[in-house]
């Protein structure tokens, strides 16, 4: 149990984190998404104890990071964004030195990385020096590191970042299985992978937590609309006939044809009832054959950008700032159509 | 801490590193065996050892500049820090490791006066006093070293920067000689001195009220020292400084003479930067 309360980090006049909370329960993957810069780093740092917080606080199982930051951090193992490897040990003995700095007993330190090595695939390297490894074993050595004497929490910050796509695949395998005895807390700005692998996600944008929820229910709640692109075999006049029959249809939104004598068109569509059999048979019916048709859901990329788009304006000093630029683009568009 | 310590003095021994420190403190060491003892026959091993000294200059910034600032470099302390350890383990782990590296060639080095010994009358005493001085002056210079490195990042600009501190350290005995005595630059150089005591406090407390209170404190006491007694300030400062010369405390166990003091001096000092270095990573974080 991960609890943040009011976390607020400043650097300097910058601030990076403002007044974040939230709870994280055991067994859960959670995934903390947000654009580059957002702050997901910097709460993971604050996390860890690496970095202290200009206000607020963390607890990990009731010990206070700060106040207690031995039990709390003894609970945590952490991959930061760039794994912190001693290029010139082989992994076993990184794993040994990692083991023995996180307190696990000497007789047990040998089987503890042998079980490590095994869980992320660690073994043909064991006897390498970490400085030969290709990026992606050295990840899987921080990952194995972060794992080393069961820690209630693992926190990884961007762990498939520069992988190619078969360890990007073996790496969220790691995670998912992680995700059944630890609580595990992964940042990325990958949404498919933060929908892919977390049971909960908290979007952070501009230091603040913008929303927290099931991805599928994330994507719930801002489907204020579904839209449906048709293509079929026939004239726009006798498409306006044949959909004329329906009542609530919204708005028709013509789409540059492909082929001649066929239409293409969207059609937004208020509410989430499903109505592509009624569309699909009243175009039938006036012999439109429909040559396909494909729902949009809004993806997790668009209520992403929803989320994280237009913020900084909800912002105090950025409000300030903002009326420069933007009255000289108005002033812009005005010349353009005087001209 | 046990776990630092053995990792540091393992990457050292394995990587070359700490073979060619060894190395160097044997081989500056040995021609100054040669030379005084060898060649002009002197029983005195307590000369050569005073004069191999220098070889911290060198030595120091070389093994300290990555201590802390190659780890932050490497984003390693990233691991050091999220981990169970406190930063007093760390620093102490790592400064030991050192420590133990510099033992091993003074434990060798230590062998050469009892075959001299088979040859002449050697002060094994004094020789063994000059000795522990020097490794006590190891102990100063490395903790000075750590602190520094807790500074930056870049363990280039450590090594330069702990370099130039050396240099200074290593004539300040003799800077200090050039220095004005009168109570005016006294004064003066004490009023700075305070100046920046103030700045530091209030950068560390972060409370402006407590660097001031400090400050004026202090400067009133100088005052008021001044007024009374102008000649308590004359040479103060060059007194203060032969004081704290760390090279020339070596000189009067070379002279025969075990100065408790002294050590009491290494001790206290090593213990301080120690100190002022676990603030410094500490501070970092709440930056």
């Amino acid at each position: 149990m991960i609890e943040v309360k009011h976390l607020t980090k400043r650097y300097g006049e910058t601030l990076a984190l403002d007044d974040v909370s939230f709870t994280m329960k055991e067994g859960r993957v959670y995934g903390l998404l947000g654009p580059n810069g957002a702050g997901k780093s910097t709460t993971m740092n604050i996390m860890t104890g690496y970095l202290a917080a200009t206000d607020g606080t963390v607890t990990i199982d009731g010990h206070d990071i700060v106040e207690e930051s031995r039990e709390a951090k003894a609970l945590i193992g952490y991959l930061p964004e760039q794994p912190p490897l001693y290029t010139d040990m082989t992994t076993e003995e990184y794993l040994m030195y990692a083991a023995g700095i996180k307190g696990v007993p000497r007789k047990e330190r040998e089987e503890e990385v042998t079980r490590v090595a095994e869980q992320v695939g660690l073994e043909p390297v064991l006897n390498r020096m970490i400085r030969n490894l290709s990026k992606g074993f050295r990840q899987r050595v921080g990952l194995a590191q972060a794992i080393l004497g069961h820690p209630h929490v693992v926190i990884l910050d961007e762990p498939t970042v520069g992988l190619d796509p078969q360890q990007v695949i073996e790496v969220r395998n790691i995670i998912r299985d992680l995700g059944r005895d630890h609580t595990v807390i992964l940042s990325s700005h990958i949404l498919s992978e933060v929908a892919e692998v977390c049971d909960y996600v908290y979007i952070i944008s501009h230091g603040r937590l913008v929303a927290a929820d099931r991805p599928e229910q994330l994507a719930r709640n801002l489907q204020r609309s579904q839209s449906l692109e048709i293509f079929v075999q026939g004239s726009r006049s006798a498409v306006q006939r044949a959909l004329g029959s329906l009542a609530d249809l919204g708005e028709i939104t013509y789409l540059p044809g492909q082929e001649a004598g066929s239409t293409a068109f969207r059609l937004t569509l208020e509410g989430d009832e499903d109505r592509r059999a009624e569309i699909s048979m009243a175009l039938a019916s006036q012999g439109l054959p429909v040559l396909s048709m494909q729902q949009k859901t809004l993806s997790l990329e668009e209520i992403f950008l929803a989320l994280t788009e237009g913020d900084p304006k909800e912002e105090e000093p950025a409000r300030a700032e903002d009326p420069v630029p933007d009255a000289g683009n108005e002033e812009e568009k005005e010349e353009g159509s005087g001209v | 801490m046990f776990e630092v310590f053995a990792k540091e003095l393992q990457s050292s021994v394995r990587s070359m590193i700490g073979w060619v420190y060894i190395a160097f403190v044997l081989f500056i060491t040995g021609i100054y065996t040669v030379v005084y003892n060898f060649f002009q026959g002197l029983v005195n091993y307590e000369f050569a050892l005073a004069s191999m000294r220098f070889v911290f200059l060198i030595l120091v910034p070389l093994m300290t500049m990555n201590t802390l600032a190659g780890e932050r470099r490497a984003r390693t302390d990233q691991f050091l820090l999220t981990s169970p350890l406190s930063v007093t383990e760390i620093v102490l782990g790592k400064y030991l490791a050192m420590l133990a590296l510099l033992a091993i060639p003074m434990v060798i080095v230590c062998i050469y006066p009892l075959i001299l010994a088979q040859f002449g009358a050697v002060s094994l005493g004094t020789v063994y006093g000059t000795a522990l001085s020097i490794f006590g002056l190891g102990m100063v210079l490395l903790a000075v070293g750590t602190f520094i490195s807790s500074l930056t990042d870049n363990p280039v600009i450590c090594a330069v920067i702990t370099l130039a501190i050396m240099l200074v350290l290593y004539w300040l005995n003799d800077l200090a000689g050039f220095l004005p005595t009168t109570s005016a630059f006294s004064m003066i150089a004490l009023t700075i001195l305070i100046l920046a005591v103030a700045a530091v406090s209030w950068r560390m407390t972060g409370n402006t009220v407590v660097g001031l209170v400090i400050g004026i404190v202090l400067e009133a006491v100088l005052i008021v020292v001044f007024l009374t007694d102008p000649s308590v300030l004359e040479g103060a400062v060059t007194a203060g400084l032969k004081a704290i010369a760390p090279f020339a405390k070596v000189d009067s166990f070379a002279y025969g003479l075990f100065d408790v003091s002294a050590l009491v001096y290494d001790l206290s000092v090593s213990a301080l930067f120690l100190f002022f270095t676990v603030q410094s990573v500490e501070a970092r974080r709440w930056k």
